[in-house]
């Protein structure tokens, strides 16, 4: 049942690192401010890491999962449950995968239109990201690669901006800590589950990866660097604003990157909104490929048509959704079934897995 | 040409014609307007803006309008302004002495949540905005903002935009303060101390001197001047002590069922202008100069801490430092029974840095 990819499109082991890092970043960090801290308000760090954590653990199952034999998740369905039902299941993810894709597409849309260019129609930028999106995705998964790469060392570029705001935190923010109960610290690490979501998308693109023994260290130092530049953010977004101020504006990160002023350049959170396109093409097109290779997989269609028929319904959604709420609905919806996703189904499956393996064995050593 | 390349190409070509299609504004035909001043008239809003007119020389041009609300503001100024207009390079805001009193909410609301304004200066003045914006229409665009700069990053006003806006305004436990402007009686445009706001309503205003001890206790910069009266024998002089750099540190303890606020200052002076029968070198004077001074601030602060608490205004955020050690924190029980109960202990201690090269 393993899954032969021939060596000429599979990429370093290395590049599990990037692409699993590159996957986790996208838009959500530009504004989960205010989720994360609902709950656990000025201890929603804990939350974070709490989080991470978890991941770490949901990454150990997919790759007991996924080995000894180089699998993906539409093997591994069709393993446990089946060709009829297996397929189903990974129609299933397939939605799944579509609908994180569209969230980042349109979420960043409304960026756009919310900072930079209110009077912008979303079927105008809806058809430029399409176009975008079809012609990285069309050129196969080492192109995703690369473009995961400049994901990450964009943001860490970046980084050098927090010396701005650094001049005007104010330690007592982060006070009175550890106050909160443990359920209000886990209800607001559910909040924060959207912000991981993405290394899941290493179900499909297993098997392009050349030596698998050492894929589990790349992804666990992939999601490491995660969880820290996460909480760098939190804390300098929750040492610079007050948790009342977090509550009532809907873009801290933005928010902090307006005391950012150079001579020559008034307005810096524009730049950044723009340089913020090459960081959600990763998650964005990462994810729209899985849904063209589930397709690929589990009927054996060319997935170049699909690709087309998946941007189309992604366009058209995109300008269906009009108003200011429903952009944070879908965020939500993609935030639920990510955590359904992640934490039911993969744990789940692998247990039944593991028992059909047992099972099997057992079968053929009574013989 | 492969088909391949061909497509390359024509992304290029795309890209370079589309990035043609976004919208842009052309510097000489926007109203962009750098200084903003609001006030309340007739039961009304309203709003005077300048903005600089590039087309013809360097004049600036001036509009005011009347409204409900700042939304409906900007409206009113749009259809007297030849071109459209744009907050984007907003410098400073202005609120006017009857605005302030009524209440600020619905504007500061407004202006908090506008992405377009950037990081504005916002000032509060004694009478009407628009006398300030007259008295410095002639001078550049830039000058209302470069003043208030000015007098916060070297002279004894303590940091205020918009970024501590939201944090004062949205934030329990610390109440609004914003600098003052005024007309002085030459005409020109000074600042003149601080305005302190209980929620949105202007409650009380501090002098310049109070305004630097404010900044002394809440501020990561301490530049400013004190003045400081020294006796010795018969002979009395002024002189004036610039604080370099320095720490505060601000704990409130519970001291017989009373709160007590301790406020300790580490300052780092430089002395300019000892009279002769003093010098810094003699270490009697020395040490009568640091005593003096010490003694002076603390005493100052306490005062202007007792007349804040008076006036039950608390700028420097006690309200804060208090809810940091009690999870079940209220803002109404706070103001109403322990701020008025506290009790302040500000200690001092100056570290004289240096006195000048003469003599």
């Amino acid at each position: 049942m393993s899954v032969k990819v021939k060596e000429q499109f599979q990429v370093s082991t290395f590049f599990t690192f990037f692409l699993v890092h590159a996957s986790q970043t996208g838009i959500g960090i530009l504004n989960y401010q205010a989720n994360i801290s609902k709950y656990a308000e000025q201890d929603a760090w804990i939350s974070l890491i709490i989080t991470g954590v978890s991941i770490h653990l949901i990454l150990f199952i997919i790759f007991k999962m996924l080995d000894p034999h180089k699998n993906d998740l539409v093997a591994v369905n069709e393993h446990c449950f089946g060709k009829v039902l297996g397929s189903a299941l990974s129609i299933l993810a397939l939605g799944y995968f579509w609908l994180a894709s569209f969230t980042v597409f349109r979420a960043y849309i409304d960026v756009i239109q919310v900072w930079v260019y209110p009077t912008i129609k979303t079927w105008q930028l809806s058809i430029i990201f399409g176009a975008v999106l079809y012609y990285i995705v069309s050129n196969g998964f080492r192109v995703l690669t690369g473009f995961s790469f400049w994901g990450v060392i964009l943001p860490s570029i970046l980084f050098v901006l927090i010396y701005f705001p650094m001049k005007h935190t104010n330690y007592i923010y982060l006070l009175p800590a550890f106050s909160h109960p443990i359920s209000d610290l886990l209800l607001s690490a559910k909040a924060s589950t959207l912000l991981f979501l993405g290394f899941e998308w290493i179900l499909m693109y297993y098997p392009f990866i050349k030596e698998s023994s050492k894929i589990p260290k790349w992804a666990y130092f992939g999601n490491l660097y995660t969880i820290i530049v996460y909480l760098i953010v939190t804390f300098i977004s929750f040492l610079y604003f007050n948790q009342e101020v977090i509550k009532e504006l809907p873009w801290p990160t933005l928010m902090m990157l307006k005391i950012v002023h150079f001579p020559f350049l008034e307005r810096f959170e524009y730049i950044f909104i723009f340089i913020w396109l090459l960081v959600i093409i990763p998650p964005m097109c990462i994810s729209m490929w899985a849904c063209t290779r589930i397709i690929k997989r589990t009927f054996s269609f060319p997935p170049k048509g699909f690709l087309i028929l998946f941007i189309l319904l992604t366009i058209i959604a995109s300008i269906s959704l009009k108003d200011v709420e429903s952009v944070n609905k879908v965020s939500n919806l993609s935030s639920n079934v990510g955590f359904v996703f992640i934490y039911i189904y993969i744990p789940l499956l692998f247990i039944t897995k593991q028992i059909k393996d047992r099972f099997m064995k057992n079968k053929i050593t009574s013989f | 040409m492969t088909n391949n390349t061909l497509a390359k190409f024509g992304f290029v070509v795309l890209s370079l014609l589309l990035s043609g299609c976004i919208p842009h504004n052309i510097i000489d035909e926007v109203s962009l307007m750098h200084n903003i001043g609001f006030d309340r008239e007739k039961k009304m809003l309203k709003g005077i803006v300048v903005y600089p007119n590039y087309q013809q020389g360097n004049n600036s041009s001036l509009i005011s309008a009347l409204a409900s609300n700042p939304s409906n503001l900007r409206e009113q100024l749009g259809y007297k302004s030849q071109y459209k207009v744009e907050m984007g390079q907003l410098r400073v805001i202005i609120f006017g002495n009857k605005l302030s009193t009524y209440g600020l909410a619905q504007i500061l609301d407004t202006i908090c949540r506008d992405p377009q304004i950037g990081i504005v200066r916002i000032v509060i003045t004694n009478g009407s905005p628009s006398k300030i914006i007259q008295k410095t229409l002639n001078e550049s665009p830039l000058y209302l903002m470069n003043l208030i700069d000015q007098s916060i990053k070297n002279e004894g006003i303590p940091e205020s935009n918009i970024h501590t806006i939201y944090d004062q305004y949205f934030g329990s436990g610390i109440d609004m303060s914003f600098p003052l402007l005024k007309v002085d009686s030459s005409g020109k445009v000074k600042v003149d101390g601080m305005g302190i706001f209980k929620e949105d309503k202007l409650k009380y205003k501090i002098s310049t001197k109070e305004a630097l001890l404010f900044k002394l206790m809440t501020d990561r910069n301490k530049s400013g001047v004190y003045n400081l009266k020294l006796t010795k024998n018969n002979d009395s002089s002024n002189i004036g002590v610039r604080f370099l750099y320095g720490k505060h540190k601000i704990t409130i303890i519970n001291k017989n069922n009373r709160e007590e606020a301790k406020i300790n200052l580490v300052l780092n002076v430089e002395i300019a202008g000892l009279p002769d029968w003093m010098t810094v070198e003699n270490e009697k004077d020395y040490k009568k100069i640091k005593n003096e001074l010490e003694k002076s601030i603390s005493r100052d602060a306490t005062t202007l801490l007792n007349n804040l608490q008076a006036k039950n205004v608390d700028p420097i955020g006690f309200g804060r430092m208090h809810k940091i050690n009690h999870n079940k924190w209220s803002e109404d029980n706070f103001y109403k029974n322990i701020y008025p109960n506290m009790t302040f202990n500000v200690s001092s201690n100056i570290i004289i840095r240096q006195a000048g090269v003469g003599k």
